[in-house]
């Protein structure tokens, strides 16, 4: 998806039909709009959503229709709504309109005359265009509506992206990229036919089968109402995680109430860090006892083998007296030790050897074994200090991981009751307390359904191999069973498929997050897209290692502008990993080259970052559209962007208001009115206006 | 660094080794199943709880 070109016509703020050129991708693929807070920057944003999918992300939603288009319509004029984006998507163009139309009542209510009317056209390489047969599938399969917060942003949003209790929706977004909708169908789908094939076996079922299967059906009816309460449950403390970490933005910006947060977010890191290591710990157990674990207990055995050896040695029957060859060598050869051939007696006299070469195989044996013993001995000794060293390890980490969380109460209380003297600041800590109250209750109810949900599915489990046994007896239900078993594999190898797919995407971003960080934020830090899902920062320590630290807005913002454009390249990637073009076209999302749409992104940036991110993101994403404040435009980023800019508009605020409040600016040597204040007029309303190049 | 050509073939090798441990009733179940919904994608709510039953109930006799 490359932005040609947006209309829009009595959309919200905009007045009147509006027109913006997109910077094609190239040396110049920055489009910039100025526009003053209020203008209807984030309107832009929104044209862009309720042309695609019928939705706005703002707090009066009902309010598309421009208050001005209203206001100087006469009564029964029809007043026209409409936006239409244009964009090219491989070799084809496709124009997606939405529009309606509305009449002014007298009063001055309006009526609406036709709903709005979806549709796309898609123009071919050669010209020619056809309507779209299903538009709202198209534009799900172009740019499905959950992905479209990657692509369409604000820049207070984008920072959310960058915390912790964001992996869970990062996760989310990374399975969309992925077109797990197909494979999502088919586990649910196998799943239903797995409980068919159970009720079937309830109806063939007799004697204990018969009770066994009551049980199930009941266990499985259990699960279920557990895993759906545990969704909701987990969506709960996912949501009031969000509130937490957005009412504590707001108090970061308290001077006296931020070194707390640091501390918090430096020790909330630590804990993130901890939690990694103390995985890394239980693996290297779990390394350690498979490889050597066998030889747990061996010591009785190794003892009770000595005991045989000494017991033997005492006895005289060890060492042996004669070595095995050579009594067969004497036998075969018919002759005697002394060369004599074998008389009867020298015979029998050999045949006594003969039995005492069983002691002496016995002999070999047990020097091997003995050998093989001190060997495992070695093995056990290195086991025993391997296992306590990583034992104690594990221990360790998990006591670490206690005092940072005893830590983090110990913040979060002064974060709640601390007087800081400031009313505001008060306000949001109780509004903190009652979030953090709820969230606690709430993890602890998901925590029990997560508990009692396991309990279920063990003991599911067990019953079903139970069933599996008794089958065994009665043919019909064996078949039945079968078919139950082949579709449980099956749904756990498509569940399988799915998590390995995802973790080697992750690893896949985690590498192109750090390559795109060097490139556009060019600051010495670690950051990682960890396989939590989560994006971590990392600075250099005073002994040169790498450390977690508190961080601040503007290496959030720069840290999820890099992922973000990480995830463009998955699109990208994912759009050419096809070759046939058709197939393409039928998956639930195509990938492709995508434009990353900014509404004021840099606001918190410092100069560093203000230098380096814009620059640097232009370069790692095919088109770049810049909605603005001329604030934050003038100076570093002007510098930075200005010889790549390749289209440049100017949203024009038309306010009510007095003499010399009008507003111009200098943008590429001209002037422009960027507000103009009007005496005649009743509500703010913008138009906007290409500035030549 | 992981390239694109390294994810392909990661993806490639994490499908052999899932789908070996299935038995070849399984591994043709798990392609009927992918077939079905890939047919069916355009319905806002695909049924083919019925089709894939009998498919199953086939393979497995």
């Amino acid at each position: 998806m490359i932005l040609r070109k947006l209309e829009a016509e009595n959309f919200r703020q905009l007045f009147g039909k509006n027109s913006i050129g997109f910077a094609p991708p190239g040396k110049r693929n920055v489009t910039v709009i100025l526009g003053q807070n209020g203008a209807g920057k984030t309107t832009l944003l929104n044209a862009f959503l309720w042309c695609f999918y019928e939705r706005l992300d703002v707090e009066n939603k009902e309010e598309v229709l421009c208050h001005r288009a209203v206001n100087v319509a006469a009564i029964g004029d029809n007043i026209p709504l409409s936006v239409s984006v244009v964009f090219t998507d491989g070799q084809s163009s496709y124009t997606v309109t939405r529009k309606g139309m509305y009449q002014k009542l007298d009063g001055g209510a309006v009526e609406e005359v036709r709903a709005p009317e979806f549709r796309i056209d898609i123009t071919d390489s050669e010209g020619s265009t056809a309507k779209a047969a299903d538009p709202k599938q198209l534009i799900q399969q172009i740019l499905p509506d959950k992905l479209s917060r990657f692509f369409f942003f604000r820049g207070e949003e984008m920072e959310t992206l960058a915390l912790q209790s964001s992996g869970k929706d990062l996760a989310r977004g990374v399975s969309e990229f992925l077109n797990f909708t197909l494979l999502d169908q088919a586990i649910k789908h196998l799943k239903q036919v797995g409980r068919d094939f159970e009720a079937e076996l309830a109806k063939v079922a007799t004697g204990d089968m018969k009770r066994l299967e009551v049980e199930i059906s009941e266990s499985v009816e259990e699960s279920e109402s557990l895993e759906s309460r545990l969704e909701t449950e987990q969506a709960n403390v996912s949501e009031l995680m969000k509130s937490r970490d957005a009412i504590e933005r707001q108090l970061s910006e308290a001077d006296e109430v931020r070194p707390y947060l640091e501390r918090k977010s430096e020790l909330t890191q630590r804990k993130t860090d901890l939690r990694l290591q103390e995985d890394e710990n239980r693996k290297e157990l779990a390394k350690v006892i498979s490889r050597n674990g066998f030889l747990v207990g061996s010591n009785s055995i190794f003892g009770a083998f000595s005991e045989l050896a000494a017991a033997a040695v005492k006895a005289g029957e060890l060492p042996a007296k004669i070595k095995p060859r050579f009594v067969d060598d004497l036998i075969d050869a018919g002759l005697c030790v002394c060369g004599t051939k074998l008389d009867e007696k020298a015979k029998e006299q050999l045949l006594t050897w003969r039995g005492k070469v069983g002691l002496a195989a016995l002999e070999e044996s047990i020097n091997l074994a003995d050998k093989a013993v001190s060997v495992l001995g070695s093995r056990k000794r290195d086991f025993d200090s391997d296992f306590f060293a990583a034992r104690s390890a594990w221990s360790k980490t998990k006591q670490e991981i206690g005092q940072v969380t005893g830590d983090i109460s110990a913040v979060d209380s002064e974060l709640e009751g601390k007087d800081f003297g400031l009313d505001y600041v008060q306000a949001l800590q109780n509004q903190l307390r009652s979030v953090n109250d709820d969230r606690i209750s709430r993890s602890v109810e998901k925590q029990r359904t997560e508990d009692a949900l396991q309990k279920v599915q063990e003991k599911l489990e067990q019953l079903r191999d139970q069933r599996k046994r008794l089958a065994k007896d009665q043919s019909e239900a064996q078949i039945i069973e079968r078919r139950f078993s082949a579709t449980e594999n099956v749904v756990k190898t498509l569940s399988q498929l799915k998590s390995d797919w995802l973790s080697i995407v992750q690893e896949y971003l985690n590498g192109q997050l750090s390559e795109n960080w060097k490139k556009v934020a060019q600051l010495e830090r670690l950051v990682e897209f960890t396989d939590s899902f989560q994006l971590s920062i990392k600075e250099r320590g005073p002994d040169g290692t790498w450390v977690t630290s508190a961080p601040s807005s503007a290496n959030l913002r720069a840290l999820a502008l890099c992922f973000v454009s990480a995830l463009i390249k998955l699109a990208a990637q994912i759009g050419k990993d096809e070759s046939n073009a058709d197939a393409r076209r039928q998956q639930p999302f195509q990938g492709g080259d995508y434009p990353i749409v900014m509404d004021a992104p840099f606001a918190t940036m410092d100069a560093h970052f203000k230098k380096t991110v814009p620059s640097g993101l232009r370069e790692v994403v095919p088109q770049m559209v810049l909605i603005i404040n001329y604030d934050q435009w003038e100076g570093e980023v002007e510098s930075a962007l200005q010889p790549c800019v390749g289209s440049a508009h100017v949203l024009e605020l038309h306010t009510p208001g007095g003499e010399n409040t009008d507003i111009t600016i200098e943008f590429g040597g001209s002037t422009l009115d960027y507000v103009v204040s009007e005496s005649d007029v009743e509500t703010d309303w913008s138009i906007v206006k290409e500035v030549s190049q | 660094m992981n390239t694109w050509e390294d994810v392909k073939r990661k993806k490639a090798e994490m499908r052999t080794a899932a789908v070996s441990t299935l038995t070849e009733n399984e591994k043709s179940i798990l392609m009927k199943v992918l077939e079905l919904e890939w047919e069916n994608r355009h319905l806002k709510t695909p049924d083919i709880r019925r089709p894939l039953r009998t498919y199953i109930a086939q393979e497995i006799q």
